[in-house]
């Protein structure tokens, strides 16, 4: 028996202080063209990613749809390759090409091993400046996404999502603006190529790469992107949303559906905003972590639900504090009653030291592990591209996190988290 | 290579420890050699329940996520239905924490009869937010049951309905516990920044006084061997029609598990398989499909599953999935294909290796079936597959016999 000693199980181990995670920013290279490019070089792994970044997203289309299905279609077959060559080429290097958009942005991701980014890059490059929008390709795609959309539809979460942001934008806002099944039958092959053509040949991206960035690979890119854009215009920012749309409780009718799906929000001030980190730590204290208020309340003391959040969804022109859970048909009111008592606990009651302090930690941690591995500063300088600032912005939001008191934390909330300025959807069966 | 260092303490707890001088953060991952195949058939759920219990505090410390979100750090864990795998991150100055509270959660639990009647209902609404509030939520359930007759494998995680979960007792849980969470039957894992000194040290200071349990001796009666083909036919309201075939195949690991493994990439990973073009690009039957191994340690199943387009028949779709399988059968596939497929199960291995948690439950994974060191053997037993064993492997067990067919029809009669 080796000699141990008995250790005092009742005290925590003591916490060091948490070192605040190194933020490195990207050098910046720019083409001939104006073309603007960010590089994260870190020779850790034997990877490559690499991100190109359009505005494109689906407020900047003028029917809906196309802006999704464009940035999907891509890779769907260019004047050199079909499709099946490019996913065969893909395949064959083990690697993997994402087309995909949101809101405001539509990008392109490769991510390959190193060794063979030099036969990917050109595919990159063709499926930006050429691909075809087959119409035999564009119906298979079109037919997927309208399936897929048919299924979302009977996801109680879902359908909460999709209407909460009519409620908040309003149906006529670009980021309220949503599908219906009607939409994908009037979609036309050539909206998508006047749609690439205004966004993606006459608007330059930006472009960052990250992981095992060699002078090879840049200088392969640099061919292949710099005879591009040359009289490219910025896309100015369609309409951006001013007040919130709607406020109050919407059901959405859902016969014998055994649980109830809520969403609870507010349109809020977006993350460049000086209340920004503030209104973070009061997002993690009420519902961004396990341990926070609404799980401690609503899952672990009462089990009302398998999980309840808050977030902050921030876009490039906008943000939504939102709230939501899945919860028992007989408990929703219980525990949407309970949703408002947190709130205004918030804004009538200064958080605890013991739990501020909890927060922070747990938020240093967080930043901390968000950075671990050779490509996340590029997932989080992702948001930064379009502003003129840099990894610092995190700098300043963790500085914040410290000296944040709970006392303006409660100023904070009583700002901007106010229950009669929300606005509540329930998808599930209304009990009498 | 990944290196690691292992060590064993006298109660028989394993630790794995692999040292990355690169990163600030810690990961461990607890591996217990428990799942939902270990369950009795009438009170199926509950090595998933008995997981949610693990976060209800334990004999020293009240609640278990409070101290760790209090040193930065962050934890989850899932069931399946193999293991029950516990897993943290958090900074690497803060180690000892981790040790700390994953050592008193293996000394004992503070049961409470609230923090069980809690978890069942949580666990309860769990079962209805994902398997039977969601459109093909059941789906699972009516695979596993018609491919396995008398492996426990055949009921989901989850359980077989609420109702297990909800007559869970009180003298369950302990006996679970005291069956189960022990030392011998568990594994540690640690990736960061420490040394292995460092992390005996700890181990010993707060693991070594745990006593040892009885490591238990799992009886599970192996499943037949299929002799003739199943069918189920359901309707549910969906949007559109889905066909799944699950084949019977080898444990994990054993010698052609790895064939199997690049016999569904070549039928249906990704947008260039055979399936996929064939049957959604050139035959418009199916808006997707794809093939996968489920993985089990026990022999598990190779599965096809295809969405059907709006208006196909699916015994037509069916034919067209047969055929594809006769081709696989008769031709051992080219140099081309093989060299892809490959290709792109190294590059994957790769990717996955990229984050530190992964390598550290790999790791344990590995262990777990055996020995640490075939996380490093891996890429050799892909490579070293050949196109005949693929076709040989194919003509052996994708056959109609070894085969399991759902139906899973859309009620919805505009659309099929």
């Amino acid at each position: 028996m080796k000699n141990f000693s008995i250790p005092n199980r009742s005290k925590q181990p003591r916490l060091k202080k948490i070192q605040a995670p190194e933020l490195p920013e990207p050098t910046k290279g720019v083409l001939n063209n104006g073309l603007v490019y960010y590089v994260f070089k870190n020779k850790l792994q034997d990877v490559v990613k690499i991100d190109v970044l359009f505005r494109a997203g689906s407020v900047y289309q003028n029917k809906k749809l196309v802006a999704s299905t464009t940035a999907k279609m891509l890779k769907e077959g260019t004047k050199s390759m079909t499709a099946s060559k490019i996913a065969e080429r893909l395949d064959h290097f083990g690697a993997y090409l994402e087309t995909s958009s949101n809101n405001d942005r539509a990008v392109l991701t490769l991510f390959s091993l190193k060794k063979n980014v030099r036969f990917l890059l050109p595919l990159l490059a063709a499926t930006i400046y050429e691909p075809v929008f087959g119409q035999q390709e564009f119906h298979i795609i079109n037919t997927q996404q309208k399936q897929e959309f048919l299924v979302n539809s009977l996801k109680p979460k879902h359908i909460t999502n999709r209407v909460f942001n009519e409620l908040v934008f309003g149906p006529d806002n670009p980021y309220g603006r949503t599908a219906n099944e009607a939409d994908f039958d009037a979609l036309r092959r050539d909206d998508l190529i006047e749609f690439h053509q205004d966004f993606f040949l006459n608007n330059k991206p930006v472009v960052i790469f990250s992981g095992h960035v060699d002078q090879t690979i840049e200088k392969q890119f640099i061919e292949l992107f710099s005879s591009h854009w040359l009289t490219a215009s910025d896309k100015a920012f369609p309409d951006p949303p001013r007040d919130q749309f709607a406020t109050g409780i919407h059901w959405v009718d859902k016969p014998g559906s055994l649980q109830s799906a809520f969403k609870m929000g507010v349109l809020t001030i977006n993350r460049f905003h000086a209340d920004y980190p503030a209104l973070l730590m009061l997002n993690t204290v009420l519902g961004g972590y396990f341990g926070s208020r609404l799980m401690s309340n609503i899952r672990e003391d009462k089990g009302y639900t398998y999980g309840i959040n808050s977030s902050l969804a921030a876009y490039e022109q906008a943000c939504v504090l939102s709230i939501s859970s899945e919860v028992g048909r007989e408990v929703t009111s219980a525990a949407l009653a309970e949703v408002q008592h947190e709130i205004n606990k918030l804004r009538t009651t200064p958080i605890p030291e013991h739990e501020l302090s909890l927060v922070r930690n747990y938020l240093s941690g967080n930043y901390l592990r968000n950075l671990e591995g050779p490509l996340t500063l590029a997932d989080n300088f992702r948001p930064l591209i379009f502003s003129a600032l840099g990894m610092n912005y995190y700098k300043n939001i963790l500085n914040s996190f410290q000296q944040l008191t709970s006392e303006e934390l409660k100023t904070t909330a009583l700002k901007y988290l106010d229950p009669e300025k929300m606005v509540t959807v329930v998808t599930g069966e209304k009990l009498p | 290579m990944l290196k690691f260092d292992r060590f064993t303490l006298d109660n028989g707890l394993r630790f794995l420890v692999h040292r990355d001088k690169t990163t600030a953060m810690l990961a461990m991952n607890i591996v217990y050699d428990v799942g939902s195949r270990d369950e009795d058939p009438e009170k199926t759920g509950f090595a998933h329940l008995f997981e949610h219990l693990m976060f209800g505090g334990s004999v020293n410390i009240p609640k278990y996520d409070e101290p760790l979100q209090k040193a930065g750090g962050s934890n989850n864990a899932f069931t399946n239905n193999d293991i029950t795998n516990y897993y943290l991150t958090l900074p690497s100055a803060n180690a000892e924490t981790a040790f700390w509270l994953e050592s008193d959660r293996m000394t004992g639990l503070a049961f409470s009869e609230k923090s069980l009647e809690i978890q069942r209902q949580v666990v309860v609404e769990e079962f209805r937010q994902n398997y039977l509030n969601q459109p093909y939520g059941d789906i699972w359930m009516l695979l596993r049951s018609l491919a396995f007759k008398v492996h426990p494998y055949q009921w989901t995680t989850i359980g077989k309905m609420p109702a297990h979960i909800e007559q869970a007792t009180m003298d369950d849980v302990k006996d679970f516990y005291t069956r189960f969470y022990h030392p011998g039957n568990a594994i540690v894992s640690i990736a960061g920044n420490l040394k292995l000194k460092e992390v005996q040290k700890l181990a010993e200071k707060w693991f070594a006084g745990i006593p040892p349990g009885v490591k238990h001796c799992r009886k599970i009666t192996p499943e037949p061997i299929q002799t003739e083909h199943r069918f189920l036919k359901v309707e549910r309201e969906v949007p559109a029609s889905r066909l799944m075939i699950a084949f019977h195949m080898s444990p994990k690991f054993a010698a052609d598990y790895f064939t199997f493994d690049l016999l569904s990439d070549l039928l249906g990973w990704g947008n260039s398989s055979r399936l996929y073009q064939a049957l959604v690009i050139r035959k418009k039957l199916f808006s997707e499909i794809n093939a996968f191994i489920t993985g089990d340690h026990d022999p598990g199943l190779l599965i096809i599953s295809g969405r059907l387009n709006p208006g196909i028949s699916i015994d037509e779709a069916n034919e067209a999935i047969w055929r594809e399988i006769d081709l696989v059968r008769k031709a051992a596939p080219n140099k081309k294909d093989l060299i892809k497929i490959k290709n792109k199960s190294l590059a994957n291995m790769a990717y996955e290796n990229i984050s530190l948690l992964n390598r550290a439950m790999n790791l344990a994974f590995a262990e777990n079936l055996g020995d640490a060191a075939w996380v490093n053997h891996l890429p050799a037993r892909y490579t070293s597959v050949t196109a005949e064993d693929i076709s040989e492997v194919a003509r052996e067990y994708l056959t109609k016999n070894n085969a399991s067919t759902l139906y899973y029809c859309s009620s919805n009669k505009s659309v099929s």
